[in-house]
């Protein structure tokens, strides 16, 4: 009976000691991961600067520009972070729900500081909301990060709802039928092709 | 019938002048003698000119939303131009199919070589007939034998032409070669030149055409009962829960499956990994929804089964993409949708469902105490109504239901009564063994989920008081699954009672248990309450097993028939349920005739293989209509436009289009209310206290019909935006939702200017023309005339913006005024201005509210304020309120105080409101008064609760403005029953009654003997009293706007929801 009591023993240590180990390592990418957080919100407070420089100028163009910053610090985010933790599923749903709120805080923040004229705003600002929008739905669907964050999230709504692009001087109604015809005829073009 | 008249015969440029008087003379005196069909008129939007003279010939003879506009692609004449045509034809072909008509007759066919008329005959749809008014063809030169051969091809798919002369015709029959039996001269009474009038004339000829018209619909309508079904069985898509998925639509969708494979090859798309049914395993093939979405283009038919709840939750966003028909087994879907916000994330999806019955819905959700409460309260079904082909339901109730929610989809909407295969009735004492009930029992079943919508409570509490309960072997037995609370409650009730042995309930039971029950029950009680449009299923078994069957006249269940199955009112009693029970007991015969009768019904209404013909016949019909929608118009016309095409002109087609066939905006007409300046700034003035206050009102209670849509311009762009971002912040809504897009507009819906904003107004004036051009009602509220009348209170621009934007105003289709007499002075501007109209002008008036606590008001006082009040209580105070303005008279009224405060007069004088233009010098005076702070106020940014708190302070409101509006103040002032000394004008002579002390003239010496004489009555209380004068609330007050903004046959006293 001892000696079973003492191998147990000796295994529940074992095993304690090795819970202990993967903890250390746990809070070791933890800090990691911070320190790459902060590193970003260094870049952001950047953009913020950017953003409040290009207030003045009210050229979409920047607007643009700023976006696509935006969306290579999410990547670079997304890229460090991905090799550091996702090992379990448990922990990759966690890391989406995590990263998801990182996004919101981004986005927010870049609203925050993104105060162009009161009325062209609305039209940034919802962009800005439908890209964040756009992505949430695909990581809800299943999507993986990377794909989710890709050009083409981007692309899909820059082309439908950007401030002087093709459709900007159409309804809702209309622009829908524009990306119809749009695709109806790229899609004439492959299959000629 | 409905008949849709072509009227570009009077448009067109080109065509004779005796041409373009016909057509309209004709289509006017159709519209005079149509008797009970419906005529529209259809325009060409491109030829703009002639809309505004032809809506003007029809005003009060056809509503103005019967003309409809659509646009074609402008274009040069020429060949190379031809696309553009050809792509013109069908977006005319389109959104006449999207009218609905039986027939169209075109007014006019022979033009167009050389302008921008276009007529095409079955180029694109061929859902209706054609008839057309023939005068010949034009153009018969060689530069135009293309053309001309190209309308002639037309003109042999007419089902009609109809000839203006006898040689027309002959013409029609030698030259052209026309059948004999295809041309009518419709003219023919006349051609023997009988001597009359004109008018006369006409109405002969259009009862001649009607009647013509109609034989050519029967013909049509008699051909269409052998159209051939679909060759082979084309392929679908079927998408419905199914077993083990536990929902009664898997078990429909089962019985339905074997009888629609006879008309189609189904494929099975579900998620789910093992279906259990030998059936569907053997005869469909099953993919899963992913390979479903990138495969689609495989279908020749999509069939949706929409129910509300989660197993139809991977359903809403493929309908989006991917179209086709549905049937909806509930109607209400806000379950399914708050299941798919709360769970997966969609919270997004949910507030557009609220957000497309109205800004109230969304309000209630947002302010709700529970956070699914709305779900109840609203159907959340808009989405599949708008992307569906076709919807199918299985009663009249789900249609009424649809009808009241959503209009404009009611034409897309067909009723296939629930299919139910006729069960084979077992032993019933066998059944009773196997579920171990007594073979003797009399047993009363009630079947399916219990729940308090079931009313199990009532059937439980009546059972246990009728004789049944008395006897040890009668049984009540609930089969079903009984939610925790509810079940709770029930389970006590059972216990407290002497009779709980003879009361079961089962909790869920398998399909083989079900039909044991069906088997072993004597009578089936069915109740419901509050039905949200589904069809009970239970019911049928019970009727399928030949039970005689209690139900009440809830929702669907009004329409099994009175013999079939003992109907309760909606609201029965006790002692009503309890006459039903006990019948049924004693007399065996009566339960006899019922249960026969219930079998008969199944088998007669309710036989799969019939539910299944009427599935296919709607599925297909359905299809067909599809075929000329949005989307088949996007298809075709791709295939006609120049490869080389540049997307500019793409975006342009793209607008035509959408022109052309609008969406229906949530199913609703849309009430636009103009809060331009509201949105930048809320200012606190009088007006933008109206535009608030009359906004709420109308978000939070629109008028029925109607959806309110808050819409703002900005310099420089094309149109309208629609005021979301804004309203919900208004509405303290906390949720994201679509951007500020284009507003979307079509024939009927109404534009108020509610807000003043000159620099708007004049900017889009000529948008103002496009929306009336479209059918939409554009009206402007009108505060004063001020600037033109008293041109020198104001600064010196004013007086010419104020007339432009009254000219703007004039443009449109009517003013309400906020009083009478602007009104008056209204009508007198209108007068000599005298604006070139073509429609008739509307001017009315309506009156504002007096209940600050309903006009969003604002809080605060502070405590200097708070001190201030108190001292201000001291004497007796006359209070001033408005914009400190040189026309309100505030200087008067301080020099005649300050004469009476020399006399030894120990009184207040309070001003509130704040520093207008051309006051400074008063302004620097009433800072620098000595009496300041001691026996004279001002309060530059009073709250609304300080005002309210002054007015209670105060004995008596002076208002001396030499012109106003309305005047607010003297009716708010009424309400705290304040007397009022006011200045002799015709406004404040309508807003008092009379009830008020007046004084004339501009002298302070004047002003302050009217103080002392009024003071003098004061202290003898023979004052007038405004206690009389007549005040309304702001909810009045919305009401009556409405009533000036809105046709009569469309106000009715309660809005929709």
């Amino acid at each position: 009976m001892k000696t079973i009591n003492q191998s147990l023993e000796k295994e529940s240590s074992a095993a304690f000691e090795k819970l202990n180990l993967e903890l250390l390592k746990k809070q070791q990418e933890i800090k990691k991961l911070s320190k790459i957080l902060h590193g970003q919100k260094e870049k952001i407070d950047e953009l913020k600067k950017k953003l409040t420089y290009y207030r003045t100028e009210k050229k979409t163009v920047f607007f643009w520009k700023l976006l696509f910053l935006f969306r290579q610090t999410l990547l670079l985010v997304l890229r460090k972070t991905r090799r550091v933790f996702i090992k379990t599923k448990k922990m990759e749903y966690f890391f989406k729900w995590f990263l998801l709120r990182v996004l919101r805080k981004i986005i927010l923040l870049l609203l925050g500081c993104h105060k162009i004229v009161e009325r062209m705003g609305a039209l940034y600002k919802r962009n800005l909301f439908l890209i964040c929008q756009e992505i949430e739905k695909k990581i809800i669907a299943g999507d993986s990060l990377r794909s989710a964050v890709n050009a083409e999230t981007f692309k899909t709504v820059a082309y439908s709802h950007a401030a002087n692009n093709e459709t900007s001087l159409l309804t809702k109604h209309a622009a829908e039928i524009y990306f119809q015809f749009k695709h109806k005829l790229q899609r004439q073009v492959r299959e000629e092709n | 019938m409905r008949i849709v008249i072509d009227l570009q015969g009077a448009q067109a440029q080109n065509c004779s002048h005796d041409i373009r008087c016909y057509s309209m003379s004709l289509a006017q005196a159709i519209v005079k003698n149509a008797g009970s069909n419906e005529v529209f008129i259809v325009l060409n939007g491109t030829l703009k000119k002639s809309i505004e003279s032809i809506r003007a010939v029809f005003e009060g003879v056809l509503p103005q939303e019967n003309i409809q506009i659509w646009y074609a692609m402008e274009r040069l004449v020429n060949h190379e131009e031809l696309w553009r045509c050809e792509v013109s034809e069908r977006i005319r072909e389109a959104f006449l199919t999207s009218l609905r008509p039986d027939i169209v007759l075109v007014s006019n066919f022979s033009e167009g070589a050389l302008d921008q008329v276009i007529t095409s005959i079955n180029s694109f749809s061929n859902h209706f007939a054609t008839a057309v008014i023939f005068y010949g063809l034009s153009y018969k030169t060689q530069e135009f034998e293309q053309w001309r051969e190209k309308k002639l091809n037309h003109l042999r798919r007419a089902d009609c032409l109809l000839a203006i002369s006898e040689p027309v015709r002959q013409y029609a029959l030698n030259n052209l070669n026309f059948p004999q039996e295809f041309v009518i001269n419709i003219n023919e009474n006349f051609d023997n030149h009988q001597q009359v009038n004109s008018v006369q004339r006409d109405n002969e000829t259009a009862i001649f055409v009607i009647e013509a018209l109609k034989c050519i619909n029967e013909k049509r309508i008699a051909a269409s009962f052998n159209q051939p079904l679909p060759v082979g069985r084309p392929k679908l898509a079927y998408l419905s829960p199914l077993p083990p998925e536990r929902s009664g639509i898997s078990d429909y969708s089962i019985e339905l499956l074997p009888e629609l494979s006879h008309y189609y090859e189904i494929d099975i798309i579900t998620d789910i990994s093992e279906i259990n049914n030998e059936w569907v395993n053997a005869n469909c093939k099953i993919h899963n929804v992913d390979w479903f979405f990138h495969n689609a283009d495989q279908y020749d038919r999509v069939f949706y089964h929409f129910g509300n709840s989660p197993y139809h939750k991977h359903m809403f966003k493929l309908l989006a993409e991917i179209r086709g028909v549905v049937v909806l087994h509930d109607f209400f879907l806000s379950g399914a949708i708050g299941y798919i916000a709360t769970y997966c994330g969609a919270h997004h999806d949910w507030m557009h469902a609220l957000y497309a019955h109205g800004y109230f819905a969304l309000h209630d959700h947002c302010h709700a105490l529970q956070p699914l409460e709305a779900t109840g309260k609203y159907p959340c079904n808009f989405n599949v109504f708008r992307d569906a082909f076709g919807v199918i339901v299985h009663s009249n109730y789900s249609r009424n239901l649809a009808r009241s929610w959503s209009p404009e989809f009611s034409e897309r909407i067909k009723v296939i009564p629930l299919l139910k295969k006729s069960a084979l009735l077992s032993d019933k004492l066998s059944a009773r063994r196997k579920l171990q009930l007594n073979p003797g029992d009399y047993i009363v079943c009630s079947f399916g989920i219990l729940g308090p919508s079931k009313l199990n409570h009532e059937l439980l509490e009546a059972w246990l008081t009728s004789e049944l309960a008395k006897n040890e072997r009668c049984v009540l037995i609930f089969v079903g699954e009984s939610p925790k609370d509810y079940g709770a409650k029930l389970d006590e009730i059972i216990r407290a009672s002497e009779f709980s042995s003879q009361i079961h309930i089962t909790g869920w039971v398998d399909y083989s248990d079900y039909t044991h029950y069906l088997n072993s029950a004597d009578v089936a009680v069915q109740l419901r309450t509050d039905s949200r449009g589904e069809t009970s299923s239970a019911i049928l078994d019970c009727l399928n097993y030949s039970l005689p069957t209690i139900v009440n006249a809830n929702g669907s269940l009004t329409e099994l028939a009175d013999d079939a199955v003992w109907k309760l009112p909606d609201k029965f009693t006790k002692q009503q349920l309890i006459e039903a029970l006990e019948t049924f007991w004693f007399d065996g015969e009566v339960a006899l005739r019922f249960s026969n009768k219930a079998k008969l019904t199944i088998v007669k209404d309710h036989d799969p293989r019939l539910c299944a013909e009427y599935y296919m016949k709607a599925i297909e019909n359905f299809y067909k209509m599809a075929a000329s929608n949005t989307t088949a118009l996007v298809h075709a016309t791709a295939m006609l436009i120049p490869k080389d095409i540049t997307m500019k002109e793409v975006s342009k087609l793209s607008a035509v289009i959408a022109e052309s066939l609008p969406e229906k905006t949530y199913g609703k007409k849309q009430l636009f209310i103009d809060i331009s300046s509201l949105i930048i700034q809320d200012i606190k003035t009088g007006i933008q206290r109206v535009v608030r206050t009359i906004l709420y009102e109308y978000l939070i209670n629109p008028p029925a019909g109607f959806r309110v849509e808050p819409v703002y311009a900005v310099l420089h762009e094309k149109s309208y935006r629609y005021a979301r971002c804004f309203t919900l912040k208004f509405l303290e809504c906390n949720v994201e939702l679509m951007g500020d897009d284009f507003i979307e507009f079509s024939a009927g819906d109404v534009f108020l200017g509610l807000d003043f904003c000159h620099e708007i107004v004049l900017n889009y004036s000529s948008f103002y023309q496009q929306l009336r051009d479209f059918g939409v009602k554009v009206q402007f509220v009108v505060y004063d005339l001020l600037c033109i009348t008293m041109p020198h209170h104001f600064l010196g621009f004013m007086e010419q913006k104020h007339q432009a934007w009254l000219e703007v105003v004039a443009e449109n289709d009517g003013a309400i005024c906020i009083s009478k007499s602007v009104s008056d002075e209204f009508d007198d501007w209108m007068k000599s201005y005298r604006p070139k109209r073509l429609r008739s002008f509307r001017l009315t008036w309506f009156y504002l509210g007096a209940d600050i606590q309903s006009s969003l008001p604002s809080f605060g006082v502070s405590s200097d304020e708070k001190k201030m009040l108190q001292k201000l209580k001291i004497y007796p105070s006359f209070l001033m309120v408005g914009t400190v303005e040189s026309r309100k008279g505030h200087k008067q009224t301080l020099a005649a105080f300050e004469k009476l405060w020399k006399q030894g007069e120990e009184i207040t004088l309070t001003i509130i409101g704040k520093a207008g233009w051309k006051v400074d010098k008063l302004i620097r005076t009433l800072r620098n008064h000595p009496r300041f702070h001691q026996n004279l106020f001002w309060f530059e940014g009073a709250s609304d609760e300080l005002l309210e708190e002054i007015y209670r302070a105060s004995v008596c409101l002076i208002a001396a403005s030499e012109g106003e509006g309305f005047g607010l103040p003297l009716i708010e002032a009424a309400q705290h029953g304040l007397p009022i000394i006011a200045r002799d004008i015709p406004v404040f002579r309508e807003v008092t009654q009379e009830h008020a002390f007046f004084f004339e003239g501009k002298s302070s010496e004047n002003l302050a003997d009217v103080i002392l004489e009024w003071l003098a009555l004061f202290e003898k209380n023979q004052h007038p009293t405004s206690g009389k004068i007549p005040s309304i609330t702001w909810k009045e007050s919305a009401q009556q706007l409405l009533e000036c903004i809105l046709p009569k046959e469309l106000l009715s006293e309660e809005s929709i929801h």
